[in-house]
């Protein structure tokens, strides 16, 4: 057999010829044709390429050669444009085609016009049933759903069929008919009517897929050893689970190229035939189900959720009625098992997934389909506040059934967690485009209110610390921040801004330690200057409107005891006031206008000290904190000593040098000078020579000096702080966290707080500590394995050498490292406890007793008694460190490739080559009791291919596995003690899928609030998903090759991720008392506290 | 010429007879042939088909050619669906799908193939819908009944389709038995039915009617090995865009049956193309520069190289002829561009490609690729199908 006739062995496209020998018998051809032989009325009505017309072609030949008449009609080839009274005598001379009748009939038909079509069709059948005696007659009507296309009503020709039935009792002619509907559509398609349909009386035949023993045979047509042949044939039906279109194909394929002699070719073939892009497309059976699925007529929508919940092994029962229900079986991409609904085969799992379901879901379902959001934020914010609103009012109009309520408040539940996922799209989406309010506002719309449950979780959390950096905001939404102040106490922060397209700007102020926030001061104009009076009873702001405006610049001065009271206003220019200082009495302010206009006024009296005095443009104004220095300029630079009166003595400023902010150093030994080129000078106050230049990327625009004198801040342009030590000069770490230019700064007079405001509306306070700065990722010498975490401090890295090595996570500096014997080349596992830490070959138990570490012996595990039932597992985890071998076996398992023990240490859980088919695995999870020493159960072939990750949830109850088919699968193994069968092979475990991801599954782990798992997959990403949702709620990317490693610290306050491109990153998320926003409360109020 | 006769190679007879004709012409002497060779030449069954296929193709000139290629045409290069079309004629394959996009050679190839089936041996009938009148369009029945006159002129039959057309059955009814009484039962040899064109009815209401005829004759010659159905086989041809206009596969033939994939050239054939024609392009160089222009499309190449040949232009003029708005690709270019213009969401898509970012829709990608206006094997992966295209596009849309 040459390789051409070994393809023609199997038969793909139309019918399966009638000698071709890879027809596959099913139980479907027995009945069917017993039924007939009965009498007995048929049909099949299923989806296409299921082998219907192979069936019934083979059956009638069967029953011709049984000596019966048999008719064969294909409605397509009557066809559709023509006229009733055609249709039917076209059925009829068809019926009796090879009886020879044909003039009988045409005279029969046309004797008397004036009978019914039908009457007429009938009395033809009888004549045809008297011209052949004691032959009987089996009619079939292949394509029968093709009568829809007619342009006139067919439903009575169903009836006359069933007429046809009931004469048998009249007439005995009819006895010997009987007939048999072939299609694909529901009874209900053809005809309504429940009295008159034939399908009532008729015998519903169900064709379901090949089973092994009845697809055996096709291996002949393999050409190869029966042992190879069968084990491709069952690697076909492995994807194709006998839908006989897909095996026909997939076999022919396997038979052209007679090189396929493994397993893994035959998936090879499998991507290229049918999961390939390109495949996709092309493939007439899934354009068809595609099709069947997009233009069935049924609402999209409503079919594609459907489906979603098949594809997720939700219980779909097949016994619900419904009109989907049946539009979904047509399609072919389903079956009934035990009556639940799955999806028909891998094929259909891996092509039809939740990525094509996204893709086609119609943009009217925006609830669940969130890929539109980001085109149709306002639309989707409508319809979700719509269902909120509408499922509010079901829950007051429903408040009385309590069964009823429950039921709602589950719904309401489900719709606050869409509406979640929904705003951290929205905020994601903020953070890219750098559209910050958006992001802020996304982020707090999902509070919960007081009562309700919490639905923020992990990503709410790191997406809230990726907004503020590590810096804590004090938001005033919607206003640029000019200028920022901290009273001399160091307990209130001030801050001024101009809203958008307002002539007002706002003064805020907050409670430094509980951010509570007062209600706003109005200065009209642009406010340029906000100063704290030294005794911190005052508060100064100094700016004007805008240049064309007649109104001159001024100062607003607020007295703090009073609040409420109006502000003192000093109208003293003519231009905008630039700056503003207080003397260190607090009794007078100096103030510089824009045109470098200087002058005193005493506040008590509001009247000006002394006469302006033009000197020159003034960008800046500085008082040294012993008030004996007045320093001002912009251009030009200029040194006043108050006390002498001593002359004015200039500073030599290099080439092109604006000042923008001078500042004196509290010590008043050093004055530092910002710069519009972003160089930030100091200069020694008694030499006036300039002892260090800083240099900024971009402009700086404010200055400021830590209280100790050792740290120089400054605002710079780029959306970055930045901080040099004083006395080395080094630059330190810059602070990032606002997303626009940065103002002002200030240091709080105590400790190391410094505030910020910046033209992305927020004010920010920040630890500028730079021993408590945490780093985002560390580099190891090789590619991550394993990353385990202790507490929230102690993190553990595996990279394949024999080492392990332990970090402190906030610093990012190393620890020390472990040595094992034998590497260690897989995962990490603190032990429960926080203490013992478990490598993934399970050779190494390490005990931390702070920071050291103690070794102990090296323990071989898992002896591999192959299957039998004495394979035990050591008493205790206490037996576990101390015993050198387990259960008496000597044999290690090399091939062991994770384990995960759960959070009580009652259960592990390791994951173990399928010994059955070793060649390729199909994943096996065995689960041990550690106390009883048993094997509880083993979970087969959950994944396509093997599984890679394996983790426990924090309550015990599920494992989650992820492997190479990008799935992850959640098994419920809470009630596995109850059911031991000693030898782990049929014990049941419940699963679920959780979803698909965007490459291979490496890692998973749950957070301890149980709501979110992270997945790490091979390309770099970590997709965080909600188990409430089961929807893909935030992806972080960062690492440039596979994640093979996650581990949530214990507070959920960090994730750690370990990948192949030799990085351990740090995923950081605020804590969640660290988010609270502040609240607003009267000055007063809050000055009395 | 006698045993080419008896076996049925009627074509290669002719050609036999006309090429000694004219050897004997060409002589001093002007001898003719023998007698006996005239009268059995004049014997030989002038099928319709010739006809049909000469009026079709236009005279072989040096001019490039818009239609098809006519059967002596030296610069027709032969590629892989030459040899698929062969085989499945000779298999007697049921249906055999011609599919490309326009101008890619369909036609041409068809010629080819059907000649290959009446030196065969088998019966040709053809049937060119472009052809057929606007009132054959109306109905499936005038259509069919035309196709039936077809068979009955071409093939010489005894009964015409009048005769034996009842009007109480369905047209599709008639046409099916006059097509399995009066043409393959009553034809000894294999019938091979030639629809060229067969796009021109897609957009009628009745074409999957009329197609679901096709499909069940495929069906049954699967399902019953004695039927006559067997010795006939259905060759189409259609443009692949208005293909993927067919909604209901199911009953469409175009599931079923041979499919023959009409591609662009690739790098050999369109170095053969060049050698017969002289080698107008020169170098590699050069090549790589005609390639770039307009890759491997059959029609522009052709076009390109008998310009080049002729000494109107070279490989520069050419390139300079892609920026013009009337050129010696402005036909061909124009009916690209009404085929993207029509549809709102192909310009958008297009317009998409030519800013640099993807195609949005699968389903769009397929379409716009089968009606050749792009290539590549994913959305993320397309790109326009030539160089030209991407120019005319970019300076139309962008």
């Amino acid at each position: 057999m040459s390789v051409r006739e070994a393809a023609a062995f199997f038969a793909t496209g139309g019918a399966v010829p009638l000698q071709s020998p890879s027809y596959c018998v099913r139980a479907a051809d027995e009945e069917l044709y017993a039924s007939l032989l009965r009498g007995e009325y048929c049909y099949i009505l299923a989806s296409r390429q299921i082998g219907k017309t192979s069936l019934t072609a083979r059956t009638a030949a069967r029953l011709r050669d049984d000596g019966l008449d048999v008719a064969y009609l294909d409605l397509t080839e009557v066809g559709v444009d023509c006229t009733r009274e055609q249709w039917y005598y076209t059925l009829l001379t068809r019926t009796a085609a090879d009886l020879g009748l044909r003039n009988e009939l045409r005279k029969s038909w046309t004797s008397d016009s004036r009978l019914s079509l039908l009457q007429r069709w009938t009395d033809g059948l009888r004549l045809i049933l008297k011209a052949r005696p004691a032959h009987r007659l089996a009619v079939f009507v292949d394509e029968i759903d093709y009568v829809r296309n007619l342009a006139f009503d067919t439903s009575e020709f169903f009836a006359a069929m069933r007429s046809c039935y009931n004469r048998r009792t009249t007439e005995t002619e009819f006895c010997r008919l009987t007939f048999c509907l072939i299609g694909v559509a529901t009874p209900s398609d053809l005809i309504e009517e429940v009295d008159v349909t034939p399908f009532n009386i008729g015998r519903r035949i169900e064709l379901v897929d090949f089973s092994e023993e009845e697809a055996a045979h096709l291996a002949h047509g393999f050409q190869c050893e029966r042992s190879i042949g069968r084990a491709l044939l069952n690697r076909a039906l492995f994807w194709t689970g006998g839908q006989p279109y897909l095996t026909q194909r997939l076999c022919q394929e396997i038979a052209l190229r007679p090189g396929t002699r493994s397993a893994a070719h035959v998936d090879s073939l499998c991507v290229d035939l049918f999961l390939a892009p390109e495949a996709q497309e092309q493939d007439t059976n899934l354009t068809f189900v595609r099709d069947r699925m997009l233009m069935s007529g049924a609402d999209t929508a409503d079919l594609l959720s459907l489906y979603t919940r098949v594809y997720r092994e939700q219980p779909v029962l097949t016994s619900s009625t419904g009109q989907l229900i049946d539009v979904l079986m047509l399609s072919g991409l389903v079956r009934s098992m035990h009556g639940r609904l799955l999806v028909r085969n891998r094929i259909y799992q891996n092509v039809f997934d939740s990525a094509w379901i996204r893709e086609h879901m119609p943009g009217a379902d925006l609830r669940r389909q969130r890929a539109a959001y980001r085109r149709g934020v306002f639309r989707a914010s409508i319809v979700v506040s719509l269902a909120l609103a509408a499922i509010g009012a079901l829950c007051a109009v429903a408040g009385l059934q309590y069964f009823h309520s429950q039921e709602i408040a589950r719904q309401y539940e489900l719709v606050r967690q869409y509406h979640y996922l929904h705003e951290i799209d929205l905020a994601q989406s903020g953070l890219v485009t750098i559209n910050l309010p958006s992001a802020l506002k996304a982020l707090e719309s999902v509070r919960p209110a007081k009562g309700e449950s919490d639905p923020r979780g992990f990503e709410w959390r790191y997406l809230w610390q990726r907004l503020h950096g590590e810096s804590v905001p004090l938001p005033c939404f919607d206003i640029s921040v000019f200028a920022v102040a901290v009273s001399p106490d160091g307990r209130f922060v001030a801050a001024a801004g101009q809203p958008k397209h307002h002539n007002t700007s706002h003064i805020h102020m907050w409670d430094i330690v509980t951010r509570r926030e007062m209600a706003p001061f109005a200065f009209s104009g642009e406010v340029n200057g906000l100063v704290f009076s030294p005794d911190g009873k005052k508060l100064a702001a100094a700016g004007g409107v805008a240049s064309d405006s007649p109104q001159p610049g001024n100062v607003h001065l607020w007295d703090l005891r009073a609040p409420s009271n109006p502000p003192t206003v000093l109208r003293a220019f003519q231009q905008s006031v630039r700056s503003v200082t207080f003397s260190r009495d607090s009794r007078q302010l100096c103030i510089a206008s824009d045109h470098g206009d200087l002058c005193w006024w005493d506040i008590a009296t509001s009247a000006r000290v002394n006469v302006p005095r033009r000197m020159t443009s003034v960008g800046a104004l500085a008082l040294s904190p012993d008030s004996k220095i007045l320093i001002y300029g912009g251009d030009k630079v200029f040194v006043t000593y108050l006390s002498s009166r001593k002359a004015v003595h200039r500073l030599t400023l290099p080439y092109d040098y604006v000042v923008y902010a001078l500042q004196f150093s509290p010590d008043g030994r050093l004055l530092s000078m910002a710069n519009r080129d972003g160089t930030v000078l100091l200069w020694d106050v008694k030499t006036w020579s300039i002892t260090r230049t800083f240099r900024c990327p971009a402009t700086a625009f404010s200055v400021a000096f830590s209280p100790d004198s050792t740290t120089v801040a400054a605002a710079c342009w780029d959306a970055t702080i930045r901080l040099w030590d004083v006395k080395s000069g080094r630059e330190l770490r810059p602070l990032r966290g606002h997303f626009d230019r940065v103002n002002s700064v200030a240091f709080a007079p105590i400790g190391r707080t410094l505030i910020s405001g910046a033209n992305d509306g927020t004010v920010r306070l920040w630890d500028v500590d730079p021993a408590t700065a945490p780093v985002n990722a560390v580099t190891t010498t090789g590619p991550v394995c394993g990353v385990a975490i202790s507490g929230s401090t102690i993190v553990a890295t595996s990279d394949g050498t024999q080492e392990v090595r332990l970090w402190n996570a906030n610093s990012g500096r190393a620890l020390g490292t472990l040595s094992t014997a034998n590497g260690t080349n897989g995962r990490l596992h603190f032990g429960p406890d926080g203490r013992m830490l478990v490598s993934a070959q399970w050779d190494q138990w390490i005990r931390p007793k702070a920071d050291t570490f103690d070794r102990r012996s090296r323990i071989s595990v898992f002896g591999d008694t192959s299957n039998s039932a004495t394979r035990t597992l050591p008493a205790t985890m206490e037996d576990l460190v101390t015993h050198s071998r387990l259960g008496g076996t000597t044999e290690a398992i090399s091939d062991v490739r994770g384990a995960a023990l759960s959070p009580h240490g009652d259960i592990l859980a390791i994951i173990g080559p399928d010994r059955e088919h070793s060649e390729y695995s199909d994943g096996t999870v065995e689960l041990w009791s550690t106390a009883t020493r048993q094997l509880l159960g083993a979970i087969r072939g959950a994944h396509q291919n093997d599984i890679t990750a394996l983790a426990f949830s924090p309550d015990g109850k599920t494992l989650a596995t992820g492997g190479w088919d990008k799935m992850v699968r959640l098994w419920q193994v809470d009630h596995i003690h109850g059911i031991q069968d000693g030898r782990g092979r049929s014990t049941a475990i419940a699963s679920q899928l959780l979803n698909t991801f965007s490459a291979e599954v490496y890692a998973t782990a749950f957070t301890s609030d149980g709501k979110t798992l992270a997945v790490g997959t091979k390309d770099g990403r970590i997709s965080l998903c909600s188990l409430v949702t089961r929807e893909v709620v935030l992806v972080l990317s960062g690492h440039l090759k596979a994640v093979t490693s996650l581990a949530f610290s214990s507070d959920d306050n960090l994730l750690v991720s370990g990948s192949t491109d030799g990085t351990v990153r740090f995923w950081r998320a605020a804590p969640f008392s660290r988010t609270d926003a502040p609240e607003r409360v009267a000055l007063d109020a809050m000055l009395k506290r | 010429m006698e045993g080419l006769v008896e076996s049925g190679h009627f074509v290669t007879a002719t050609q036999l007879y006309e090429e000694y004709r004219d050897y004997l012409d060409a002589r001093a002497d002007r001898l003719t042939p023998p007698q006996r060779m005239t009268i059995l030449y004049a014997q030989i069954p002038r099928k319709p088909i010739l006809a049909t296929i000469r009026r079709h193709l236009s005279v072989m000139t040096d001019e490039p050619v818009t239609g098809a290629m006519s059967l002596e045409n030296p610069y027709y290069v032969e590629r892989p669906a030459d040899m698929d079309l062969h085989a499945a004629i000779m298999r007697r394959d049921s249906i055999v799908r011609i599919e490309g996009s326009r101008q890619t050679g369909k036609t041409s190839l068809l010629a080819r193939g059907l000649e290959y089936a009446r030196v065969d041996g088998a019966a040709v009938v053809s049937v060119d819908f472009q052809m057929l009148d606007s009132a054959d369009l109306v109905s499936s029945e005038s259509l069919l009944r035309a196709m039936a006159r077809a068979m009955f002129e071409q093939l010489g039959l005894a009964v015409a389709p009048g005769q034996s057309w009842d009007s109480l059955l369905s047209p599709k009814a008639n046409f099916h038995s006059y097509v399995r009484n009066e043409v393959v039962r009553k034809s000894d040899c294999a019938v091979v039915c030639a629809i060229d064109e067969v796009d021109r009815i897609f957009n009628r209401d009745y074409h999957s009617d009329v197609f679901g005829l096709f499909r069940s004759w495929h069906n049954t010659r699967v399902l019953d090995t004695l039927t006559p159905w067997n010795r006939f086989t259905l060759v189409m041809t259609y443009a692949s865009e208005a293909h993927s206009l067919i909604r209901n596969i199911n009953e469409s033939p175009f599931n079923v049956g041979t499919p023959v994939s009409l591609q662009d050239f690739t790098l050999e054939e369109v170095d053969e193309l060049n050698c017969r024609h002289g080698r107008p392009v020169q170098d590699q160089e050069e090549l790589a520069r005609l390639l770039a222009l307009v890759g491997g499309h059959p029609y522009l190449l052709q076009r390109c190289l008998c310009e080049m040949k002729a000494g109107n232009m070279d490989i520069g003029g050419i390139e300079a002829e892609a920026d013009r708005e009337v050129s010696i690709f402005s036909q061909h270019l124009r009916r690209m561009h009404r085929l993207v213009a029509a549809d709102a969401e192909f310009l958008e898509e297009v317009q998409a490609l030519i800013s640099g970012l993807s195609i949005r829709k699968k389903d769009h990608f397929s379409r716009l690729r089968s009606a050749g206006v792009l290539k590549g094997t994913s959305t993320a992966e397309a790109r326009f199908r030539c160089g030209l295209y991407e120019r005319h596009f970019t300076r139309m849309f962008a």
